[in-house]
């Protein structure tokens, strides 16, 4: 067969094989593993080129509101200072509080603190207009960031690291279809797991005869994942009862906004779970439970 | 179908004549490190540039026509460097699962390949259709791994304005690259 028809026919059968390939692997994105490393080197390549482009265009931004667009800026400032006494007088309450806080907690025997190290790390950019919703973010794994680890904001949870290069993490974050939470209902306790569903709603599915309410707080469970307990995650915004009479689709809405996240805290916990899965069944735990010959010949040798 | 596998593979994607005196900021420069290196600027562009100057809401890319720029006009080993590197950038870019790009960027290389000897890329129409095609199936690939993934919720009328936005915009991006190459190729005896 000449060279030429040999190129014809491996391109025809590559037009075919390839979606085959593809559809028959597990949807995940790149994060662990050798080729995934070579991938995210990549992106460490192009590293400098976005971080130029975020410096200058973020610099010229605040050149902008400081120096030239000040109109307002004087009322602004009114606001502000009403604002700053009232909080002053609420601080003195909240001190009184937290004291009292703190006792009652060491009298009832609660000893869960969040007393995890943190990272915290400016936003370099996120894609909004895809459906596949992560972020870029200013530290890595330099700054001791690993894959798993919760991102979190004032307001509540964002997100999971899911990838990690020298200088930049990628955040999954909670609207994004791949994502999935244990979380419960604060006011009753009712544990559920939340996936991401649209660019700016989450979906819990749970039984018909829990009770949920619009505009119920959902808090990460702590149980499973690396997530501590009792951060906020969301408010329930639309119950809907599926037609097999037996479970609803609840729809809720993050408490962090997703296209207004700007900066992120990372808090460098792991996994507990995973950390003692990996512990018992080595590093490679995750590869060998998809692929069990890979096991078999490991052990044949 | 007829297809004559003995036609020569173009001299117009290695002649010096078409590597000289040009825009530089272009597909198959004639040197491998800069054609890579301007495939990583323009993922960077794409992914980082347009987001920030749109608020990412516009979903601009600059990354298909460059690609199917490149696959019209290079040699195959270029040609596969760059499917390799653009898909990878694209990839490890956003939260999708792995190969999707690739694998979309693929099947669009070997049509491109098969038929690029066929088609008189003197005219603008085959430069359009392709363009318009390519651009048009990556987002329907997209579509497809959303409507696998979840229910079609997400596909409504802004994400398929969206979407012609794109595509429009791939085009239009496509043909202001693509001219210098129409100029240049005069002949139908040595079609690329």
């Amino acid at each position: 067969m000449d060279l030429n028809r040999l190129r014809f026919w491996v391109l025809i059968s590559g037009i075919f094989a390839a979606p085959l390939l593809f559809f028959s692997t597990q949807f995940s994105p790149w994060s662990e593993g050798p080729v995934s490393r070579a991938a995210i080197l990549i992106q460490d390549i192009s590293y400098p080129f976005a971080w130029v482009w975020h410096e200058s265009s973020t610099g010229l931004d605040n050149a902008w509101e400081r120096y030239i667009n000040l109109s307002g800026k004087s009322h602004e400032n009114t606001l502000l200072q009403a604002e700053n006494l009232k909080l002053k007088s609420s601080q003195l309450n909240y001190d009184e509080l937290l004291i009292e806080l703190n006792r009652l907690r060491s009298l009832a025997g609660f000893t869960q603190v969040m007393t995890d190290k943190i990272v915290a790390a400016e936003v370099i950019t996120g894609q909004k207009a895809l459906p596949f919703r992560t972020i870029r973010v200013s530290k890595g794994s330099d700054a001791g960031v690993k894959i798993g680890m919760p991102a979190i904001a004032s307001a509540g949870a964002i997100g999971r690291v899911i990838r990690v290069g020298v200088y930049f993490s990628d955040i999954q974050l909670l609207v994004d279809f791949d994502s999935n939470i244990d979380v419960f209902v604060q006011r009753n306790r009712i544990r559920g797991v939340l996936g991401g569903y649209s660019n700016e709603s989450c979906r819990l599915k749970l039984q018909r005869s829990s009770e949920v309410r619009i505009g119920d707080t959902l808090a990460t469970s702590g149980i499973v994942g690396s997530f501590p307990k009792g951060i906020p995650v969301g408010k329930i915004v639309r119950i809907s009862f599926e037609s097999d009479d037996v479970s609803q689709l609840i729809t809720v809405a993050p408490w962090v906004e997703p296209h207004l996240i700007e900066e992120v805290i990372i808090l460098l916990r792991e996994d507990p779970e995973l950390g003692r899965i990996a512990e018992a069944g080595g590093a490679d735990w995750f590869d060998k439970s998809l692929n069990p010959t890979l096991n078999e010949k490991r052990t044949t040798k | 179908m007829n297809i004559n596998f003995e036609m020569e593979t173009p001299s117009f994607s290695t002649s010096d004549d078409h590597r000289r005196g040009w825009w530089p900021i272009r597909p198959n420069t004639g040197f491998y490190w800069a054609d890579m290196l301007w495939l990583v600027v323009i993922g960077t562009i794409d992914n980082h540039v347009f987001p920030s100057l749109t608020g990412g809401i516009l979903p601009f890319s600059l990354l298909t026509p460059w690609l199917v720029l490149t696959f019209v006009v290079a040699p195959a080993p270029l040609s596969v460097s760059a499917l390799l590197l653009g898909s990878l950038i694209q990839e490890t870019n956003a939260g999708c699962p792995r190969g999707m790009y690739l694998t979309a960027y693929w099947i669009i290389f070997a049509i491109i390949m098969l038929s690029r000897k066929l088609l008189s890329w003197r005219h603008a129409v085959p430069w359009i259709v392709t363009f318009f095609i390519s651009s048009f199936f990556i987002s329907n690939f997209e579509s497809l791994i959303i409507l696998l993934r979840q229910d079609g919720a997400q596909l409504d009328f802004f994400y398929f304005a969206k979407q012609l936005l794109r595509v429009s915009f791939s085009v239009i991006v496509g043909m202001a690259l693509a001219y210098p190459w129409m100029l240049r190729f005069k002949g139908e005896t040595t079609p690329p």
